[in-house]
C-alpha cells in the first residue's frame, strides 16, 4: 500500500518537474498576493488631502490647524478665495474643508465654545466615516490644550475612554495578510488538482493508471500528496512573511493553525479532484476553479468586505464556504490567540469529510461500469 | 489601402450577433456578470458598518438598560447584551460575542457621569476600520444618553467642530460602488467575450477565412468589434438604470459626460482585448490573458481600494490603467456633479492610453495577418 502510494507520488513529482507551468504558478502565486496585498493595498486612510480656511489667524486657530496636519492622518492646503464650499470639495481629490469661524481664540478665552466646520466629501463612505472617527478624537485633543493655555485643568469628562484590542495600531495589515493563506489555499489546491487530474483523464493516462495493479485509492492519495505539499509549503511560506515581515504577533496555538490548514487543504484538494472526475475537461477545470475557488475566496470569506455587514440571506450563504472558517481561524490564531474556535473547526472538517467522500464516491463509480 | 464600407460592416455586425446568440456560454456571461456584481455589490458587499454586537457591561441600572435599548434603536448594532459586572470581557471579546464591550465605572454609569469617570470601551480592532466606526457609534449613543440624562458631556470639549458629510449623507456604500461596477462589470464581460470571440476565430482557423474575402482588415476588425462595444455601451446604461432607479444612487452631473466616459471605456476594453487576442493563439491561452490583465487591473483601479493609499512607489501603475480613469470620472460626475478640470484630465489621459492601445492592437492585428 505505502510503496505504491510512493510510486505514485514520484511519478506525479516528476511530472511536476517537467512541467514548468506548474512550477510557476505555485511559486509565483503567493508571491504575487503577499505584493498586491501586503505591500500595494493599504485600507487605512492616511494624509487626506483637507483644504482649509483660517477666518480667525490667530494663534488658537493655528494650533487647531496644527493638531490636524500632526496627527499624520490629513495633509493640510491652504484654500484661497470665495466660499463656494461645494465647488471646493468637488475640486480634484480634496477629502473634504475645514473651515474656522471668527472669533475662534476669542471664544475660547472667554469660556465659550469656538466655532468650526468640517465638510466632508461622503462619496467615499469609507473614508468619510474614518474622517469623521479622526476629527472627534482631534478636536478633544485640541480643546485639551487648549483648555490648559487657558489656565484651566483640561481634563474634560470624557463619558468613554477606548481601547482597542488585539490591533492597538489600527493596521489594516495586520487584517489583510493572515487571511492571505485562505486564498492562496482555497485557489493553488484546486487549481491544481482540478488541471492535473483533469489532463490525466485528457490523455487517457488515467486508463492506463487504473489498469495497473494499484488500487484507486492508491493512485488518490498518491496523486493529490505532492499537491498537499506544494500548497502547503505555500501556506508556510506565506506564514512566515507575516510574522517576519509583516511583524504580525502569532498569539494562538500553532499546532491548531496547522490542523487547520492541513483540514483546509484536504478539502481543498478534494473538490479539486472532484472537479476534475466531473468534467474531464482542463479548460473547464479552470473555470470551475476560478468559480468555486478563487471568486468566494475573496467575496464570502470575510476577506475585504466583512461577514457581519452582510445581508442576513448572504450572512447565511457564507456557512456553506470552507474560505469563512479557515479565515476566521487564522484571524482569530494570530490575533487574539484563539477564543470559540470549536464551530469553525467543526464545519472545516465537515466540508473536508464531505468532499472526500463524494471524491472518492465519484471516483469510484467512474471507474466500475 | 483604406476601405470600410457599411455593408460590410453591416454583414459582419449581423454574423457576429448571431454567433453570440448561438453560443449559450457568451449569452451567459453578458448578462450573469453585470448583474451578479450588481448584486453582490450593491447589495451583499458593503464596507458600511452594521451589526454590530455590543455588550454592555454593568450593575443593573436605568443608563445600562437605556444604552442598550437606543443601540438595539439605532439600527447599527443587533443584540445588545447586557451583563452583570464582573463578566468576562476578554472572553467576551476574544469568542466572538461581543464586539465591543462597554465597562460602567465599579459605581455605575450615573456615578461616573456626576463625578467624570469614563466608562471603558474595549473595541475589538482585528478590523481596524470597522473599529474605529464601532467606536464612534458607541461613543455617540453614550454622549445621547448622558446628555438625555441631564448631564453636561460635551465630547469634544471647548470646540464645537460641526462636521457635515456632503454628497452621500448617509454615506451609503452601494453609492460609491455603482459607478465603479460600471466600469468593472464593462471591462469583465468585454474582455474576456470578445478576446474569446476573436481567439476562436483564430483556433477553428475560420479567421483565415475571413481575410481571404474581399473585405479589408480594418473592416474585420470593426466588425468583430462594433458588437461588443454595442454591448459594452448596454451594459454601462443596464448597471446606471439600475442604480439610479433602483437603488436611488443620485445622478448630478451631465449625461454627455457620462455618455463620453462610457464610450471611451468600452473602446479601452476592446483594445484591450483585441491586443490581447492577436498575441493569444488559442481561446483558453485568450481566457488566461483576461484573467492575468484583468486582475491587477481591478485591483489598481480604486474600484474597492482607493488609488489614494497606494504607496507611490507603485501608484504609478494606476496611472497607465485606463480603468482608473473611467472610474474616478464617473464617481465625480454622478455624485458630486462633476468637476470640469478633472473630467477633461482624465477623459484625455483615458483617450491617450486608449489611442495607444487600440493603434497597438490594429498593428498586431495587421502584421499576424501577412
Amino acid at each position: 500500500m505505502f510503496r505504491s502510494v510512493y510510486a505514485i507520488a514520484m511519478k506525479e513529482y516528476k511530472h511536476i518537474l517537467r512541467d514548468p507551468f506548474t512550477l510557476a504558478v505555485t511559486l509565483a502565486l503567493p508571491m504575487i498576493f503577499v505584493l498586491f496585498f501586503g505591500f500595494i493595498i493599504d485600507l487605512d486612510y492616511k494624509h487626506i488631502p483637507l483644504n482649509f480656511q483660517d477666518n480667525d489667524k490667530s494663534k488658537f486657530s493655528r494650533m487647531f490647524l496644527r493638531e490636524f496636519s500632526s496627527s499624520g492622518y490629513f495633509n493640510l492646503k491652504p484654500f484661497q478665495g470665495s466660499l463656494f464650499t461645494d465647488n471646493l470639495v468637488e475640486s480634484g481629490n480634496s477629502g473634504g474643508m475645514l473651515i474656522i469661524n471668527h472669533n475662534f481664540e476669542k471664544n475660547i478665552k472667554e469660556g465659550k465654545q469656538a466655532q468650526a466646520q468640517l465638510l466632508m466629501d461622503g462619496s467615499d463612505n469609507a473614508r468619510a466615516a474614518i474622517m469623521l472617527a479622526y476629527s472627534q478624537g482631534i478636536a478633544l485633543a485640541a480643546s485639551q490644550n487648549f483648555a490648559k493655555l487657558s489656565g484651566g485643568e483640561g481634563n474634560f469628562a470624557q463619558p468613554v475612554r477606548s481601547r482597542f484590542l488585539f490591533n492597538p495600531e489600527l493596521n489594516s495589515r495586520w487584517f489583510i495578510v493572515p487571511g492571505l493563506n485562505t486564498i492562496i489555499i482555497g485557489f493553488l489546491a484546486i487549481i491544481l488538482t482540478a488541471v492535473t487530474v483533469a489532463k490525466e483523464w485528457e490523455n487517457g493516462s488515467m486508463e492506463l493508471l487504473l489498469s495497473t495493479p494499484v488500487s484507486p485509492a492508491e493512485i488518490v492519495v498518491g496523486k493529490l500528496l505532492p499537491y498537499f505539499v506544494m500548497t502547503f509549503f505555500d501556506v508556510m511560506l506565506v506564514f512566515v512573511m507575516a510574522v517576519l515581515v509583516f511583524r504580525i504577533p502569532f498569539e494562538g496555538s500553532f499546532m491548531l493553525y496547522l490542523i487547520a490548514c492541513w483540514l483546509y487543504i484536504t478539502g481543498a484538494l478534494a473538490l479539486g479532484l472532484l472537479i476534475s472526475v466531473a468534467t474531464r475537461a482542463q479548460q473547464a477545470a479552470i473555470q470551475f476553479a476560478f468559480a468555486l475557488g478563487l471568486l468566494p475566496s475573496f467575496i464570502f470569506s470575510g476577506f475585504i468586505f466583512p461577514i457581519e455587514n452582510m445581508p442576513a440571506f448572504f450572512r447565511w450563504l457564507t456557512v456553506i464556504f470552507p474560505q469563512r472558517w479557515f479565515l476566521q481561524i487564522s484571524r482569530s490564531l494570530f490575533l487574539s490567540g484563539g477564543g470559540a474556535l470549536f464551530i469553525p473547526f467543526v464545519c472545516l472538517s465537515l466540508f473536508a469529510v464531505i468532499m472526500i467522500f463524494a471524491a472518492v464516491k465519484n471516483f469510484k463509480t467512474d471507474v466500475e461500469p | 489601402m483604406k476601405r470600410l464600407r457599411a455593408k460590410t460592416l453591416l454583414g459582419f455586425m449581423k454574423k457576429e450577433f448571431i454567433q453570440i446568440i448561438r453560443d449559450r456560454k457568451m449569452i451567459a456571461a453578458i448578462f450573469f456578470v453585470p448583474i451578479m456584481q450588481t448584486v453582490m455589490f450593491g447589495l451583499a458587499l458593503t464596507s458600511e458598518v452594521k451589526n454590530i454586537k455590543l455588550a454592555v457591561v454593568s450593575a443593573p441600572s436605568p443608563a445600562a438598560r437605556e444604552i442598550a435599548d437606543r443601540a438595539s434603536a439605532s439600527g447599527w448594532f443587533k443584540d445588545t447584551l447586557v451583563m452583570p459586572a464582573g463578566s468576562d470581557v476578554y472572553g467576551l471579546l476574544s469568542s466572538g460575542k461581543a464586539e465591543a464591550v462597554l465597562v460602567a465605572p465599579k459605581e455605575g454609569f450615573a456615578y461616573g457621569l456626576e463625578r467624570g469617570k469614563p466608562a471603558q470601551l474595549l473595541v475589538n480592532a482585528v478590523n481596524a476600520q470597522r473599529a474605529q466606526q464601532v467606536e464612534v457609534y458607541v461613543k455617540q449613543i453614550v454622549s445621547q444618553v448622558a446628555a438625555r440624562s441631564g448631564y453636561d458631556v460635551n465630547s469634544a470639549g471647548l470646540i464645537d467642530l460641526d462636521r457635515r458629510v456632503l454628497y452621500n449623507h448617509y454615506m451609503d456604500s452601494t453609492y460609491y460602488m455603482i459607478p465603479a461596477l460600471m466600469v468593472m462589470a464593462t471591462y469583465i464581460v468585454l474582455m474576456v467575450v470578445c478576446g474569446m470571440s476573436i481567439a476562436k476565430e483564430k483556433e477553428t482557423g475560420t479567421m483565415e477565412k475571413l481575410i481571404a474575402s474581399p473585405s479589408s482588415p480594418q473592416e474585420i476588425l470593426l466588425g468583430k468589434t462594433l458588437p461588443y462595444f454595442f454591448i459594452g455601451t448596454g451594459i454601462v446604461l443596464f448597471i446606471f438604470c439600475i442604480g439610479v432607479f433602483g437603488f436611488g444612487t443620485p445622478f448630478r452631473g451631465y449625461i454627455w459626460q457620462l455618455a463620453l466616459t462610457g464610450i471611451l471605456l468600452a473602446c479601452a476594453a476592446l483594445s484591450t482585448a483585441t491586443l490581447l487576442s492577436t498575441i493569444a493563439k488559442t481561446q483558453q491561452q485568450a481566457m488566461m490573458g483576461s484573467v492575468l490583465v484583468l486582475m491587477p487591473s481591478i485591483l489598481l483601479s480604486g474600484v474597492f481600494f482607493p488609488v489614494g493609499n497606494i504607496p507611490l512607489s507603485f501608484r504609478w501603475m494606476c496611472y497607465f490603467n485606463p480603468m482608473m480613469y473611467c472610474i474616478t470620472n464617473f464617481r465625480d460626475i454622478m455624485l458630486k456633479g462633476g468637476n470640469d478640470m478633472l473630467f477633461w484630465q482624465n477623459t484625455f489621459l483615458a483617450f491617450l492610453l486608449c489611442y495607444v492601445l487600440a493603434v497597438s492592437a490594429y498593428k498586431n492585428f495587421k502584421s499576424t495577418l501577412n
